[in-house]
């Protein structure tokens, strides 16, 4: 698995070259006398790290966007299906996040200083910490194929029998019938040890009081009644 | 170390989350897709159409458009589909200035002529992207080169010019050919002429700079021409227009600050520029906006429309401007020699071919049967001629669009599909019941409790009897409608289902358009438009239901509360909402208004009253309530809150009774905001909006009560601190005695602000600017552990203060909207439902937003079941209730009821529209789809011949048994 990575991003390496003529970003302001809130703008590119198979070939750039702050900049899937840039972000901290319909990639934050130096940590990390770090360009991994939909519960034959209730009704029926005829068949020293002990057990655990149980719903006793205020929870409280 | 036993602990925590939720997912099936819920995907208003650079991919015959919705899309023209779109960012950043085909691919300038875009023209994949950078111009313009005089063919490049330079891009190699830069000139334009030459127009103030480059290197082929013109480059347009004969070509621009006209050679510098009004030219609508100048590629001619008039206008080749013809509609090309007109006329739209020859302009043919061109459409906007294997210009295929933002598609003699564009600028929504049949109107009447036993049991069968026939009627009409069309079971009536889960959603614009649509597939029922009725400067139109379908024989009446586009006062606009029909004029106020509101009083026809407030306090009731018992009644008990966006103020307002009409009379004001902050969310509560419980049961059975204040209004601020760090504040105020009761404050937090506002709780989704990520807060209110001793509630009777609870939660993304699931009852949990930028939208149960959620719970709590409190709110896909169909933009929300208890509609709107319902406790009241009676009746079968069997066995056994 992680050689299949590697490769792949072997060949990113050699694909964003296509792309090189627009890597004069950051693109520097050719007047200086651009008023204040005009900065200098970057671009924040990475890839996409996803095996690429048949499951995974709607990944590309019809449904694949990576939108920096929830759509406030965007960045397109490029032809090779794995690297991406977005450009003309000014500089800030921002998330970075893939919208496809169907898979569901990490998303990190990407914070640009004024000089143009980017650096990439972990989505909910807090800067500084060193082991939540990422690598830039970023590498942001597929997850999972997002599920919307709940299977059908179907009516099966395994999961009846192995309903709880069923077990419990089932198993000491065969307990029942195949312990007498286990035991006929040691010696009868120790069958009639057993036959005692197990007289004793099943004297209390009659079937038809289990089933009162069961189907009593099994309330505990009422507990006596705590006397203890339990703590409320106010946090503020308005003048 | 701490770090790292704190992710453990995250990590822990969402573990116990994750458990817990497993039982709250509830997602739906996978075959039950759009059984219940359906979505609609818009592009929004046409700025313009553009055609396939190449023909021969004609399997599908794509046009494809950029909106002013920033989105790039392809239609499909047989169809009316969209083929494929790409929705680009809601802000400046994604805004199209120019767009063209080259070979295979469209290309976009967006990011105020910065950034070229562009993407396969058959699948909208996006193929590359090209950054030219520099300071935030206003636009750009680009244009494909195809054919040079340097390389006659196959030359496939696109040359784009904004303010900070030109550019050319080879686009087979992606590389920028050559670029030059020159700033400061605040508009440019990028033509080439027939004879493939580049001509650049700079617009500054007060100059024009005509420019002439080879594509093949950006070099200036001859001296600039500059002239001194009085021209806005904000407000102004240019087109290069070939005159008939061959002299060099011409720029025209309109400027729409003086309203004139300006041509300008390109290739003859010594010519001064010619200037023309355009009042001398002919009649044209004053607007401002949506002025178009087009060039319709034939014999120097171009034209000039606004609000549904268009002056088809010749260049001379002295540079004369002249007036060829004035059009009620719109002019396109069709072929070198013929202009196509499409002109409207009492909701009747004429296609007509007219040729420029030698004798002048003549109309040559009518080319269409007058087709219906209602008035919801508003007037005609744009015309564009589709060329096609079967279309010519005496069979024209066309695409146009009008200013309500329909897109139709006109071909061999009829209108072939309309798409309405307007749905996708909808402000506000209601989901309306339908009204019961004539079947279930007798059987309420059965049941009416009112004399002898006698009287009621003669009633009961002569309503049965009635009944009766009346099936017996319905039966006989679907026989004779099935006879007619064939089909026996169809669903023609709009009438109530079993659950009431059929209903009318109706969306109105910001430009007064009401549009009836039916819940179960989003069809269009009806759309009509308000006359001159726009919405407020500073919020939605407002919706007010007066009375439902359920009051037969009486239509149920609807009414929306706008102003008048011209002057900005008051208009109320009353319409029955099941059929789309105008109920009365339109009552057209003198003064613009500040408040409107339902009033909780049903006349005798069952219409239940709303008042407007206007800016001089008079109070207009409609309908109007005179007897001197309601008047007495609304003196004691109407009170109008407002709040004043823009000064913050918000006042408490009693009504009196004038000689006159009624007076709204000050009670109370207070100023919520101070220096340099601003309103940006004021929630009351939902008129109806049904509590359940009035308490929470706690673990040791004691009861939590809650604080119910139906008066209860809540306020968001926002404003910039000390240190310019930004903050909000949330004031819950009584609106009644204007007493504040609860503030929140929350620092380093800025919009966009959603607010809910129900039962006893708060919600406030921010942006949090400190670990930057958008969070939700809520806030619940409780009033102790006391009883209260009374049924009702009373501001003025009770002065507690409520007891708060409050928590914060982070979202899995970007909030655009937010709204609470409703039902009838409020017996179910509520859902949140988030709509959010990536397109989700998604559900989230109440109780994870539980801010009594504990860090470390104790027994009791978890007896009581409260989740331990984690910061996340995490992703469950399961939950996104519009599955993988995204809708991008989503405004706003609307939840409705259903019949059933366990059902809340959801009605989402914004450039996409999504309806879909959710059930936040699961299906409880009906047995679930899943439920198989096949299995269960097989079961039960089963059962029955095995208990016969078995009986006989056991008769058999015991028979035997006693012989031995």
């Amino acid at each position: 698995m992680d050689l299949l990575h590697l490769l792949l991003s072997l060949t990113v390496v050699t694909g964003t070259n296509f792309f090189s003529s627009a890597q004069n970003v950051p693109a520097k302001d050719p007047s200086p006398s651009a008023s204040s809130s005009d900065s200098d703008l970057y671009a924040v590119e990475g890839k996409l790290v996803y095996v690429k198979s048949h499951d995974t070939k709607f990944i590309d750039g019809v449904r694949t966007k990576i939108a920096l702050d929830g759509g406030e900049y965007f960045g397109f899937l490029n032809e090779d299906r794995e690297s991406f840039t977005v450009y003309g972000v000014p500089p800030g901290s921002y998330l970075v996040e893939v919208y496809h319909p169907e898979f569901l990639f990490e998303a990190a934050r990407v914070d640009i200083s004024s000089k143009g130096k980017i650096r990439a940590r972990r989505d909910g990390s807090e800067g500084g910490a060193g082991q939540n770090q990422l690598a830039y360009p970023l590498r942001l991994k597929l997850q999972r194929k997002a599920t919307y939909f709940q299977a059908k519960e179907a009516m099966r034959i395994t999961d009846m029998l192995m309903n709880p209730m069923v077990l419990m009704m089932v198993l000491p029926l065969l307990v029942m019938i195949g312990i007498p005829k286990l035991l006929s068949q040691v010696d009868p020293e120790a069958s009639r040890e057993m036959q005692s002990t197990l007289n004793m057990a099943s004297q209390p655990m009659d079937l038809s009081s289990m089933m009162s149980q069961l189907l009593g719903g099994g309330a505990p006793p009422p507990k006596a009644i705590q006397s203890r205020k339990p703590e409320r929870r106010e946090r503020k409280r308005s003048a | 170390m701490d770090s790292q036993l704190r992710s453990l602990l995250n990590v822990i925590s969402c573990l116990i989350v994750l458990c817990s939720l497993a039982k709250v997912i509830q997602a739906i099936h996978e075959d039950q897709i759009g059984l219940h819920d359906w979505s609609l995907q818009f592009i929004g208003r046409p700025i313009e159409v553009l055609l396939s650079a190449s023909q021969s991919g004609a399997s599908r015959s794509l046009v494809y458009t950029y909106t002013e919705q920033n989105v790039l899309a392809a239609i499909d023209v047989n169809y009316g589909e969209i083929a494929w779109r790409q929705v680009f960012e809601n802000n400046a950043n994604g805004t199209i200035s120019s767009a063209v085909t080259v070979g295979e691919e469209i290309c976009v300038l967006l990011n105020r002529g910065r950034s070229l875009r562009c993407y396969d023209s058959l699948t909208g994949a996006f193929k590359w992207e090209k950054w030219f950078g520099g300071k935030s111009g206003n636009s750009g313009s680009c244009v494909g080169i195809t054919k040079t005089t340097e390389s006659p063919k196959d030359a496939n490049r696109i040359v784009c010019a904004n303010s900070d330079g030109m550019y050319a891009v080879n686009t087979k190699t992606k590389n920028t050919l050559w670029d030059v830069r020159s700033p400061n000139i605040l508009k440019r334009y990028a033509f080439a002429s027939h004879s493939g030459e580049l001509v650049v127009v700079g617009i500054n103030q007060d100059k024009l700079t005509i420019k002439r480059l080879s594509s093949e290197t950006g070099e200036a082929k001859e001296n600039d021409i500059e002239r001194s013109v009085s021209i806005d480059p904000l407000r102004s347009e240019c087109r290069l227009v070939q005159p008939a004969s061959q002299v060099s070509p011409f720029v025209i621009c309109y400027n729409a600050a003086q309203r004139q006209l300006l041509s300008q050679s390109s290739g003859e510098s010594s010519r001064e520029p010619h200037l023309i009004s355009v009042h001398e030219l002919g009649e044209f609508p004053v607007e401002g906006k949506n002025v178009s100048l087009q060039n319709l590629e034939t014999d120097g001619l171009f034209s000039l429309s606004a609000g549904g008039v268009s002056l088809l206008l010749q260049i001379h080749p002295n540079g004369e401007i002249k007036l060829v013809q004035r059009f009620v509609g719109s002019v396109t090309s069709c072929s070198g020699t013929e202009v196509l007109a499409l002109e409207v006329a009492n909701k009747r739209a004429t296609l007509g071919t007219a040729a420029f020859d030698s004798r002048g302009f003549t109309t040559v043919s009518l080319t269409s049967e007058p087709f219906s061109f209602p008035s919801a459409y508003g007037n005609a906007q744009r015309a564009v001629f589709i060329p096609r294997k079967d279309s010519s210009c005496a069979k024209p295929s066309v695409l146009f669009w009008s200013d309500s933002d329909v897109i139709g598609y006109f071909t061999q003699g009829k209108i072939l599909w309309q798409r309405d564009e307007a749905l996708s600028t909808i402000e506000t929504a209601a989901i309306v019941d339908l009204p019961i049949s004539d079947i279930e109107a007798l059987v309420e009447q059965e049941f009416e409790e009112k004399g002898s036993f006698i009287v009621r049991f003669t009633k009961r069968l002569l309503s049965q009897a009635l009944q009766l026939k009346k099936f017996a009627e319905v039966i006989v009409r679907r026989l004779q409608a099935g006879l007619r069309t064939g089909k026996f079971f169809q669903k023609d009536q709009l009438e109530r289902d079993y659950f009431n889960t059929h209903k009318i959603i109706v969306g109105i614009t910001g430009k007064g358009k009401i549009v009836g649509m039916d819940s179960r597939n989003g069809n269009i029922l009806y759309s009509l438009q308000a006359e001159n009725l726009v919405s407020p400067k500073d919020r939605p139109v407002q919706f007010y239901l007066q009375r439902t379908g359920a009051h037969a024989p009486f239509p149920s009446q609807a009414v929306i509360v706008g102003v008048d586009k011209k002057t900005g006062d008051g208009v109320l606009f009353f319409f029955d909402c099941v059929t789309g029909e105008e109920l009365g004029p339109a009552v057209r106020m003198n003064r613009p208004i500040l408040q409107s509101g339902l009033i909780p009083v049903m006349t005798n026809d069952h219409l239940e009253a709303i008042f407007v407030l206007d800016e001089d306090l008079n109070v207009e009731i409609h309908p109007a309530l005179d007897s001197a018992e309601t008047a007495e009644f609304l003196t004691r008990t109407l009170h109008i809150f407002y709040t004043d966006p823009r000064t913050g103020v918000t006042r408490g307002f009693r009504v009196k009774r004038m000689n006159q009409g009624w007076k709204a009379v000050e009670l109370w004001n207070s100023t919520l905001v101070s220096h340099g902050e601003s309103v940006v969310a004021v929630a009351p509560k939902r008129p109806h909006d049904a509590v359940h419980s009035q308490g929470k049961v706690l673990a040791d059975r004691r009861v939590l009560y809650k604080y119910i204040n139906p008066n209860l209004v809540a306020v968001v601020v926002e404003g910039l601190d000390d240190v310019k760090k930004p903050y909000l504040k949330m004031v819950g105020m009584d609106g009644i005695t204007g007493r504040v009761l609860i503030s929140q404050t929350y620092r380093r937090a800025r919009g966009p602000c959603q607010l809910i506002h129900a039962e006893n709780w708060l919600m406030l989704s921010y942006w949090n600017e400190k670990v930057r990520q958008s969070e939700i807060n809520v806030v619940e209110m409780y009033r102790g552990f006391d009883k209260p001793n009374k049924t009702y509630f009373s501001s003025l009777e009770s002065h507690e203060k409520p007891n708060i609870s409050t928590a914060s939660f982070r979202l899995p993304g970007f909030v655009d909207a937010m709204k609470d699931s409703v039902t009838v009852e409020g017996i179910t949990y509520k859902d949140i439902i988030v709509a959010l930028s990536s397109g989700s939208i998604m559900r989230i149960p109440k109780f994870l937003l539980d801010p009594r959620r504990p860090m470390i719970p104790t027994q009791a709590e978890r007896e009581e079941g409260l989740i331990p409190y984690a910061p996340e709110l995490p992703m469950v896909t399961e939950n996104i209730i519009n599955y993988y169909k995204k809708a991008y933009r989503i405004r706003g929300m609307v939840t409705e009821v259903a019949g059933l208890e366990s059902l809340s509609l959801v009605f989402a709107f914004g450039l996409d529209l999504c309806f879909t319902r959710v059930t936040p406790s699961a299906l409880f009241d009906v047995l679930s789809d899943s439920f198989d009676y096949w299995i269960l009746s097989v079961v039960m079968l089963v059962l029955t011949v095995a208990s016969v069997i078995v009986r006989n066995l056991a008769n058999a056994k015991a028979l035997k048994h006693a012989w031995k």
